[in-house]
């Protein structure tokens, strides 16, 4: 277990743990992380935070496409803004990252 | 040493420039269809404002289409109200339109998303749908007094090469204005960006100030090779078509024109925004969460 220490003290962010495994047992979850985009971006997020910039870059997406599919995983808690930077021309950068390191898909049926 | 400083002011500037071209290369498609909507929308309320007044008219018979659209001279009154009120509101929803694109800059450099979309053009156009224009039209009535307005003395429609002396006294004024014009310019140009940040019209003007104050050699750089860049090729073009009135001076003025709306406006918003989030100056704290 991690937690993400590198936070701008004059920002105002949320510290999350990062669980080692996430076992989704949600049925209306399942949907949303095995999109084809939405699980893309999700596999990017595991090990490290990212900006929508840098997963422009490398999923080559439209940015405005990534923040729609962040939004509405951020809406369903498997990820989460990790910290707020600026850069050496103080451009604020938001990064990015997955709640936990992997996901396990657990549905049973009937649901118990 | 001096040499040094010069060169970091000038490695500054190339920043600003370098930065906020990416910027708009990134992002360009937001920036241009913003501006297309500006004009859209001008021309469309200049069409049912138009529309509008044609019913009005057509409904009083003792009202004409003449004392709206006449000859200024002929009807003052009206006509002169009238156009003047249609213009306006016209322009206002112009300068709305396009000064959101210093919304789209706070979205790609403060926001932390690092991009912009067209429709977030239409969040700062709801929150600034009257900050925007009122701050445009206060910046040009005192543009205009500065500078005096940038023209060549007797020269205006009429016959060509004529009532025009282009002398030496001419063009010292004309370039003592478009240096008042740059002063004035460089005052109040980062009261878009304070104000998109503030929310606030005072604190825009109060920091705008504290800018230039703060930082005069990197402001004068920057704002000054921009002026260069855009502004003064498009001031010349001006004079010069309207002394020689040749039609191919009208053409480049044109194409100038076009790619100053194209490429010059999304640069000077991204200049300021980059500018006032890169300067050391004393802020007030902003209210928009960034």
């Amino acid at each position: 277990m991690s937690k993400n220490t590198n936070i701008n003290s004059t920002e105002k962010q949320e510290i999350q743990e990062i669980k080692d495994e996430l076992i989704i047992t949600d049925s209306s979850l399942v949907l949303i992380v095995l999109h084809d985009k939405k699980k893309l971006i999700l596999e990017q997020l595991l090990e490290k935070d990212m900006t929508i910039q840098d997963l422009r870059q490398t999923l080559g997406l439209n940015p405005g496409t990534i923040k729609r599919h962040l939004d509405d995983l951020k809406l369903n808690n498997l990820v989460f803004e990790s910290r707020i930077e600026k850069n050496d021309y103080n451009i604020t950068m938001k990064y990015y990252r997955a709640v936990a390191r992997s996901f396990k898909i657990n549905i049973q049926i009937p649901q118990l | 040493m001096q040499t040094n400083k010069k060169s970091s002011t000038f490695s500054e500037t190339k920043k600003d420039f370098r930065i906020a071209w990416q910027s708009l290369k990134d992002n360009f498609k937001a920036f241009l269809v913003t501006e297309i909507f500006a004009v859209l929308a001008f021309i469309l309320t200049l069409i049912v404002l138009g529309s509008i007044l044609i019913v009005i008219i057509s409904l009083i018979p003792s009202v004409s289409l003449s004392d709206f659209f006449g000859r200024f001279s002929d009807n003052i009154g009206i006509s002169g109200i009238f156009r003047m009120l249609i213009g306006l509101i016209a322009f206002a929803i112009f300068f709305a339109f396009l000064n959101c694109q210093h919304g789209l800059a706070y979205n790609i450099m403060s926001s932390g998303e690092m991009f912009a979309e067209f429709k977030n053009s239409f969040t700062y156009f709801k929150r600034f749908w009257w900050q925007y224009p009122l701050l445009t039209f206060a910046l040009f009535i005192i543009n205009g007094i500065v500078s005096g307005g940038i023209r060549i003395e007797g020269s205006g429609p009429g016959p060509i090469f004529h009532d025009i002396s282009f002398d030496f006294i001419q063009i010292v004024l004309t370039f003592g204005r478009i240096i008042l014009f740059f002063i004035s310019f460089i005052l109040f140009i980062h009261t878009f960006p304070s104000l998109t940040s503030q929310e606030k019209f005072k604190r825009s003007f109060i920091e705008s100030f504290r800018i230039i104050k703060s930082n005069p050699k990197r402001i004068i750089s920057t704002w000054g090779t921009y002026f260069l860049i855009f502004i003064v090729p498009i001031i010349a073009l001006g004079i010069l078509a309207e002394i020689y009135g040749f039609i191919f001076l009208y053409i480049l003025f044109g194409i100038d024109f076009i790619l100053i709306t194209i490429f010059g406006f999304p640069m000077l918003t991204l200049i300021a925004r980059g500018i006032y989030n890169n300067v050391e100056f004393q802020r007030f704290k902003p209210d928009l969460e960034e």
